[in-house]
């Protein structure tokens, strides 16, 4: 039963993803690679949609993934996965609360995780620039030399990065309005032909 | 219709929907709308139960927002309110990204969409480049940290081992790591 095994990998990332929506996303590609055949490029997709449409990354993700593997279901299945898990840790845990109070070895374990959680993250950022920057599919072709690994880049992502990157940074506009700004650009510039 | 407003579950519905309509780019950014309408406006909260519950939401694991729905649900009507508060969050989320996937399906061939695509995309990139700066400032601060991170990007991008076990294995580092710091510094007392 797809959707069970759907809701089992959902429910066991519900479990161990410290920190935050972003640090999922390795995982979620796994998921995507497992129960979709998603791709880098896909996956790229995934990413730059879930920050871009309303509600938290995580959701958004696991939705997408989820409708892409088994339809409404499907997504419906999945984001039950993943905030199962919560449902039943924040309870537990609130009920717990007033009599632990601050535990200082609990403390020091979480911030000795958040290092991973960063660590994960820049791995997402890995697979998307491979996917986005390059002509051909790194995972599936392999390069003779740095030569030719050169001859594959695409410069045109690189420069919309660039200047994405200057309106996130510089004028520090939200991340939707950054979306709508280089999607607007990409579909002209694409559309159109200009590259 | 007024009747079916009042309802408290009802209430706790659509507030939560509403913070999940409005999240967009990451759960942190909505904390001081949420504290406004939670603790000022409908006074559900009191500030320091608020605080401990964002406490709670970012310590677990998970995500941020739902904890946070699921604690409130909670502390307001027990289970049955956390079961409004968290199907509340997600619904946004749910019809608006199954949508875009139907979307996404249909008109992929399109030009224009996978042009503004490719500009999603490279932004996506900037945007995730610009969230691990942000966060890893004030995380990186030893070489611990430093090493752990960078250790954990190698393994997930180099190795095909599985994220589950990345975690797991921080975990466990994390536990004997910050159980050799306690007992040296039980030892300096």
């Amino acid at each position: 039963m797809n959707l069970l095994a759907l809701f089992w990998e959902f429910f066991k990332l519900g479990i161990f993803s410290f920190g935050g929506g972003q640090a999922m996303l390795p995982w979620i590609y796994e998921i995507g690679q497992k129960f979709c055949g998603m791709d880098a490029d896909e996956f790229t997709n995934l990413v730059g949609l879930s920050q871009m449409t309303p509600g938290p990354v995580g959701v958004n993700a696991a939705t997408y993934v989820g409708y892409m593997s088994e339809g409404i279901i499907g997504s419906i299945v999945a984001t039950l996965g993943v905030a199962i898990p919560a449902f039943i840790l924040v309870i537990t845990v609130s009920i717990f609360l007033k009599k632990k109070g601050e535990s200082k070895f609990i403390q020091g374990t979480l911030e000795g995780i958040r290092p991973v959680a960063i660590g994960l993250i820049a791995s997402a950022i890995y697979v998307m620039a491979k996917a986005c920057f390059f002509d051909i599919d790194l995972d599936k072709e392999s390069v003779g030399s740095i030569g030719e690994l050169f001859s594959h880049i695409e410069i045109v992502p690189i420069i919309f990065c660039v200047i994405a990157l200057f309106i996130i940074g510089k004028f520090k506009l939200s991340p939707i309005k950054s979306m709508g700004i280089m999607a607007a650009l990409g579909a002209v510039v694409y559309g159109f032909g200009l590259v | 219709m007024k009747k079916i407003l009042d309802n408290p579950y009802i209430q706790i519905f659509c507030s939560f929907f509403k913070f999940g309509l409005f999240t967009i780019g990451g759960g942190l950014v909505m904390v001081s709308y949420i504290e406004q309408v939670l603790v000022e406006e409908k006074k559900w909260l009191t500030k320091e139960e608020f605080l401990d519950g964002l406490t709670i939401s970012q310590g677990l694991p998970g995500i941020v927002a739902i904890n946070m729905a699921t604690y409130v649900g909670y502390r307001k009507k027990g289970i049955a309110g956390a079961i409004c508060a968290t199907i509340g969050v997600i619904m946004p989320s749910l019809i608006i990204m199954i949508i875009v996937a139907m979307l996404m399906k249909q008109f992929s061939e399109n030009r224009f969409v996978s042009g503004a695509l490719m500009g999603v995309k490279a932004c996506a990139v900037a945007l995730v480049t610009h969230a691990v700066i942000k966060l890893g400032k004030p995380v990186l601060t030893s070489v611990y940290a430093w090493i752990i991170a960078i250790a954990s990007l190698l393994v997930i991008a180099l190795t095909g081992v599985q994220v589950v076990w990345v975690v797991i294995g921080g975990i466990v580092i994390s536990i004997i790591y910050t159980a050799i710091r306690t007992n040296k510094m039980k030892e300096v007392d």
